[in-house]
């Protein structure tokens, strides 16, 4: 064989090990992110944590602002605690159903190769 | 370029000798200079607990403070009208308001941390692409795309609020303050260096 037609193979070999070496992982790192349950369940998890803290911390901005007026004891009354409740556990669900929706979008972006493009 | 026919070497072309040394010099180049500065950006491409954290901080922080000065202003439109503070009204606007700010939070700071996720995914895509000899796409517009998310999430806070209630005390409060908290979370989290690291992209 010729010195050009060796110093090509030479080169393609070297790259290829080298597209191997540092870049396929990445992609299987990549790629693990792709209709993950564990991630998936992580997202939710997470979400619906901030969720709760916010409701809970929102709850108890609501009791310190009464108190200035010395109304605190009206968070007391179980129609202003089932409200509070009650949106506490529908913010709850939104959290983890719209984190599920964003992750299958990624999801599907991921798989499509479009996601620096659309974004999400 | 091997031989014709199994017996007769073909001689390599000017040109195809020309091809092999540039190739070997650009190869050459790319490992001993470039190379370098790839394994660098690879190396972060990655977010971490420590920018969720900072993000869900300054998410919350930026809403909250926005909500404030929404309850502070209902507070003293409602003075204005001498509506009690023991009434139906008063608490009831408080309470409202508490509940609309534990929503857009949770929302913002929920969609600001899946969007710090999404950067990680997109760098790693970014990466792939490079890898394949393709150009990456910037992800400088990473906090816009997650400004966009806290945006999303106040502005569902603040129509809901203003069609759970007609009253104009706490929509004209909020509507006027709390959109603007939108975005604030991460154009803090644009830090120089990280924004040094997106123009090397």
């Amino acid at each position: 064989m010729g010195w050009a037609s060796d110093t090509m193979a030479q080169i393609t070999r070297e790259q290829w090990a080298d597209y191997q070496g540092r870049f396929q992982p990445i992609e299987g790192e990549l790629q693990s992110y792709y209709d993950n349950p564990q991630k998936m369940a992580e997202g939710i998890s997470a979400a619906r944590a901030y969720s709760g803290k916010a409701a809970d911390a929102a709850a108890n901005n609501v009791r310190i602002g009464l108190s200035r007026y010395g109304q605190a004891g009206q968070m007391d009354d179980p129609a202003f605690s089932r409200q509070l409740g009650l949106n506490k556990a529908a913010a709850d669900v939104d959290a983890a159903n719209s984190t599920r929706a964003h992750i299958v979008d990624r999801d599907n972006l991921i798989l499509a190769g479009g996601l620096t493009t659309r974004g999400l | 370029m091997g031989k014709s026919g199994g017996q007769d070497p073909i001689e390599e072309t000017e040109q195809e000798r020309a091809l092999a040394e540039v190739t070997k010099g650009q190869w050459a180049h790319y490992t001993t200079d470039l190379r370098p500065l790839e394994d660098r950006w690879l190396k972060d491409l990655r977010m971490d607990s420590g920018d969720k954290s900072m993000v869900a901080s300054q998410t919350a922080a930026g809403i909250g403070s926005q909500y404030d000065k929404a309850k502070a202003e209902t507070t003293g439109n409602m003075f204005t009208k001498q509506v009690d503070p023991s009434s139906g009204k008063f608490v009831g606007a408080m309470t409202e308001l508490g509940v609309s700010r534990g929503k857009a939070t949770g929302a913002g700071v929920s969609r600001g941390v899946q969007a710090v996720d999404d950067a990680t995914v997109q760098n790693l895509q970014n990466a792939v692409s490079i890898g394949r000899g393709q150009a990456a796409e910037s992800t400088a517009e990473m906090g816009s795309i997650a400004g966009n998310a806290q945006r999303e999430a106040m502005s569902n806070a603040d129509l809901r609020l203003r069609g759970d209630m007609a009253d104009q005390d706490r929509s004209e409060s909020l509507g006027s303050t709390a959109m603007s908290a939108a975005g604030f979370g991460l154009s803090k989290w644009k830090t120089p260096s990280r924004q040094e690291d997106k123009k090397k992209e």
